[in-house]
């Protein structure tokens, strides 16, 4: 295993070393991104740090304001963008599609496991994130928390979760609930009869369980661990029966306007460095080398709700339309 | 359409040729053409270049998006909530509105000064917090549900916010002030001889109000709550909050589900339906204010209309103007204020739960400060170029009877009734590589023409409003005398009209200054606003943050409308002399 992480590190540190010699990038990258302030100024902060000759302009938004930042800048022929980091696989799938994004070979890319980047090297996963039970510990005693999520059905009109219908995140769990052969659409029929809450959006949905309107919700790992750190009485869990495992994309676009310095900042976040910056963040780290962050189970402990995102663009339309219906 | 005598054009001595070719030089005519031209750009090109695109389906002419809208059976049971809803908050908001603006204009209560600011701050009130601001006061396990099942030793309270009425409710008071500042530029202006006139011959103070002060208005009634109406059924944030949950779905709401795969042009399909709605109310109101011509009675001469003494009841109504603005305005302020030094959201309401940290980051955070900047400069800039242009075009189509300018008043009110993320990408595609002109996308000054789309309609209503409240026998008197059209415009018509000048550009301003929707799909670094940080800092789970943002702009707000409002008046009483000097001298 050392041996193993040792050689992709060699490479990168000879690329590393001999980056300087053919051409100096600098300049200004564009960047696109949707991971929250907290999380990405620090990035930047340390990027700044390491590359003071390349200057990040971070456009930040929502990802649902991204997206359609990102399609209405294709559609009007100029995508602005450098580098775009969101937090939905399936946008890649389509930027990728119409030709709009970069091959890049990393030098990094060995140490990051398959599923987590483009065969084609368009895109590699730059953090990853859960969606699992969230609880108000105030109102779940230890010995109630759900573990699954049958169980966390039975806390009924208790229990909410954003609609998939306007939150990125939600839409791909509805995807990996009805893939999953013990879930199904039964679940969400049989969560409709419980009574289960649909809001609007992760910002309703938390603000439930901090106030204590819900008891459970499907919540995300590292909004939650901010919400605890806030002092909010809540907590986070792996259902045994599975999370959902998201990859947040990184990506050049294919009229980036300035290549070669997207490429170092892609490399950075990729790098031992980048990554171990997002563990001390609470995330796990996309790359095979690098120890997960303290109280969380390495990747091999939880159990993972595939995802089949080509499936998912075919049967888009009909997947929002049937959940339409039931709620 | 009002039908008063057609003011004489030329003076009746000249000869028929020259008659004609002064008709031809008619400033109408170039004013027209100007105005048409500052709306195309900012409103006709950037809507066709959203719109053509719902027809197109695979690179093909198509009518699978108009299809896809009009065959859903969800979509029908949208638009009729949209409707019914949308018609109760406007009443209530009507009601509201014009009680609150006739007590603090017309009465003798205490403090009206102090009223008059309370009561527009609501509308200073970042809409993102509007519905989550309630849901934290009204919610089942919000403030004001803990206090009522506390006072009455109840266990549950007789009220839900998660129900249509929830929504009507929210909706009617967030929307009011649309309302109160547009009546309240008119009742500034109303001549009282009328009033006076009834109260000698012994007519009760009540009938004085129904038959004469109500109708003179009118318009001004129409005119805020069309605004009123328009702008509820484009709400998202409250909806959203209060009727998902359950399963109560508005159109906006079913937009916002295209909007979110992004499949921009079938969300656009179905904003047409929204539009397809403003429309439909802007022709129905106008059509309902057809008749009110004959009530237009500011001539221009008295303009300190007479306060109302309210005897005996003065205590009793004064009351309930501090309930209703305690309910209105200081609970959801409250609401704002407690978030912002929360150290969660729902936290316990205890000393341990108090930080200032939220403000610490906000002003440690150099783009908040250069938000705040950004956006009184784009607000200010585009309500002042607003009013100027809407005056305008309000002039050609109410007092000089200029048929064509109707569609600009058409054509000005459609964006206010589109999503922001509809505008926002209309904004992308025809400023990102326009055919000719500069590229305003990835500039300031993009914000400052999508504000302009976005915001037309306030300045369109506010100031047509007021025109239809000025008989024309002034203006016909000053032609008579042999003042050209311009210069009747600039000395009466005008300054007549200043009030309903300074509404549309308070509500444009704070409109402006708050937005968000339009803001987040097109703002750059460097271009910060406010509204940019407001969404953001939510949108990364610092809601806490946001709020701290947004009380800290209400002081900014409330300052810059006092001194709108002290310079109006400023400036009337300098008017009033200069006037009445005038008139000495002839």
């Amino acid at each position: 295993m050392k041996l193993k992480a040792l050689i992709p590190l060699t490479m990168a540190a000879a690329m590393a070393l001999a980056a300087p010699v053919s051409a100096q990038p600098k300049g200004t990258v564009s960047l696109y991104s949707s991971m929250v302030l907290r999380v990405i100024e620090p990035i930047v902060a340390e990027f700044h740090k390491r590359h003071p000759e390349i200057k990040i302009d971070l456009l930040y938004a929502g990802s649902v304001q991204l997206e359609q930042r990102i399609f209405a800048e294709l559609e009007a022929g100029d995508l602005r963008a450098d580098v775009m980091w969101t937090a939905n696989p399936a946008m890649f799938l389509n930027l990728k599609q119409r030709g709009a994004l970069m091959a890049y070979r990393s030098p990094h890319a060995s140490a990051i496991p398959e599923t987590m980047r483009d065969p084609d090297g368009m895109y590699y996963a730059g953090r990853i994130f859960h969606m699992g039970i969230a609880y108000n510990t105030r109102l779940v005693p230890k010995d109630k928390v759900p573990k699954t999520w049958n169980e966390f059905l039975e806390f009924g009109p208790r229990a909410a979760t954003a609609s998939p219908l306007h939150s990125g995140t939600n839409f791909n769990m509805l995807g990996a609930f009805v893939q999953n052969e013990k879930l199904g659409w039964q679940w969400f029929e049989k969560a409709r009869k419980s009574g289960m809450k649909v809001v609007r959006g992760t910002g309703d949905v938390t603000r439930g369980l901090t106030s204590g309107e819900f008891a459970v919700i499907k919540g995300i790992d590292y909004v939650m661990a901010a919400e605890a750190a806030k002092g909010a009485p809540v907590a986070f869990v792996f259902p045994t029966d599975g999370a959902l495992s998201l990859a947040s994309p990184m990506a050049i676009g294919a009229k980036a306007r300035n290549p070669e310095a997207a490429k170092v900042f892609l490399d950075f976040v990729l790098s031992r460095e980048g990554q171990q910056l997002l563990v001390s963040m609470h995330y796990l780290p996309v790359r095979g080398d690098i120890a997960p962050p303290p109280g969380m189970p390495s990747p091999s402990e939880i159990k993972v709700l595939p995802v089949d995102y080509e499936w998912m663009a075919k049967h888009g339309a009909e997947l929002r339309k049937r959940f339409a219906e039931l709620f | 359409m009002p039908h008063t005598a057609r003011p004489i054009a030329v003076p009746r001595t000249l000869d028929p040729l020259s008659a004609a070719l002064q008709r031809m030089l008619d400033h109408r005519h170039l004013m027209f053409v100007v105005l048409s031209f500052f709306v195309f750009i900012t409103i006709v090109y950037p809507l066709l270049q959203v719109s053509v695109r719902s027809f197109i389906v695979d690179g093909a002419a198509s009518l699978a998006n108009y299809e896809q809208v009009f065959g859903l059976r969800r979509n029908y049971v949208a638009i009729w909530n949209s409707i019914w809803v949308s018609v109760l908050a406007t009443v209530l908001a009507a009601a509201i509105g014009v009680v609150s603006a006739f007590l603090v204009q017309r009465t003798d209560i205490p403090a009206k000064n102090l009223f008059r600011a309370l009561l527009v701050l609501p509308f200073a009130i970042p809409p993102l917090f509007a519905a989550i601001g309630w849901v934290q006061l009204a919610g089942p396990v919000g403030l004001v549900s803990q206090a009522w099942r506390w006072l009455f030793a109840a266990g549950t309270v007789p009220w839900d916010v998660y129900t249509p009425w929830g929504i009507i409710f929210v909706l009617a008071v967030t929307k009011y002030p649309f309302v109160l500042i547009t009546v309240a530029g008119a009742l500034q202006r109303m001549d009282p001889s009328l009033e006076e006139a009834a109260r000698s011959a012994g007519v009760g103070t009540w009938r004085i109000m129904r038959d004469i002060t109500l109708p003179l208005v009118r318009p001004a009634i129409y005119g805020g709550a069309l605004l009123a109406f328009v702008s509820s059924i484009d709400n998202f944030g409250i909806p959203a909050v209060l009727g998902m949950r359950v399963h109560f779905y508005v159109l906006t709401t079913r937009i916002y589900e295209a909007l979110t795969v992004p499949n921009m042009p079938l969300a656009t399909a179905m904003s047409m339906l929204l539009v397809g709605l403003a429309l439909v109310s802007m022709v129905s109101f106008r059509y309902a204010e057809g008749g009110s011509d004959k009530y237009t009675v500011v001539s221009g001469k008295s303009v300190t209309p007479n306060v109302v003494r309210l005897g005996r009841w003065r205590a009793l109504v004064t009351a309930g103007l501090v309930i209703l603005v305690i309910v209105i305005v200081v609970l959801p302020l409250l609401a704002l204020t407690l978030t912002s030094f929360l150290r969660y959201w729902g936290a316990d309401l205890s000393w341990a739960n108090m930080t200032l940290e939220h403000y610490a980051a906000v002003l440690q955070t150099a783009a908040a400060r250069r938000g705040i900047v950004n956006s009184l400069l784009l607000g200010a800039a585009a309500a002042t170029i607003l009013v100027a242009a809407t005056a305008l075009i309000s002039y050609l189509t109410v007092k000089a009877k200029y048929r064509a300018a109707h569609w600009l008043d058409v054509a000005g009110i459609t964006p206010f009734a589109l999503p922001g993320s509809v505008i926002g990408v209309s904004m992308i595609l025809a400023w990102s590589n326009p055919p000719v002109g500069p590229t305003l996308y990835g500039t300031i000054w993009i914000l400052l023409v999508a504000y302009i789309m976005r915001y037309m309609a306030f300045g369109l209503q506010t100031t047509r409003a007021t025109l239809q409240q000025i008989h024309g026998s002034l203006e016909e008197a000053a032609m008579t005398a042999g003042a050209s059209r311009l210069r009747v415009l600039k000395d009466i018509t005008l300054p007549l009209l200043r009030p309903g000048m300074v509404a549309g550009w308070v509500l444009i301003f704070i409109s402006a200054f708050n937005e968000l929707t339009v803001s987040v799909l097109i703002w750059t670094s460097g271009s910060e606003t406010i509204g940019v940080w407001i969404f953001l800092m939510t949108d990364s789970g610092h809601t806490e943050r946001a709020a701290g943002l947004a009380v800290l702009t209400l002081p900014v707000i409330l300052v810059l409308y006092l001194l709108m409002q002290w310079l109006a008046r400023l400036e009337e009483r300098r008017a009033e002399r200069a006037g009445l000097t005038e008139g000495k001298e002839k």
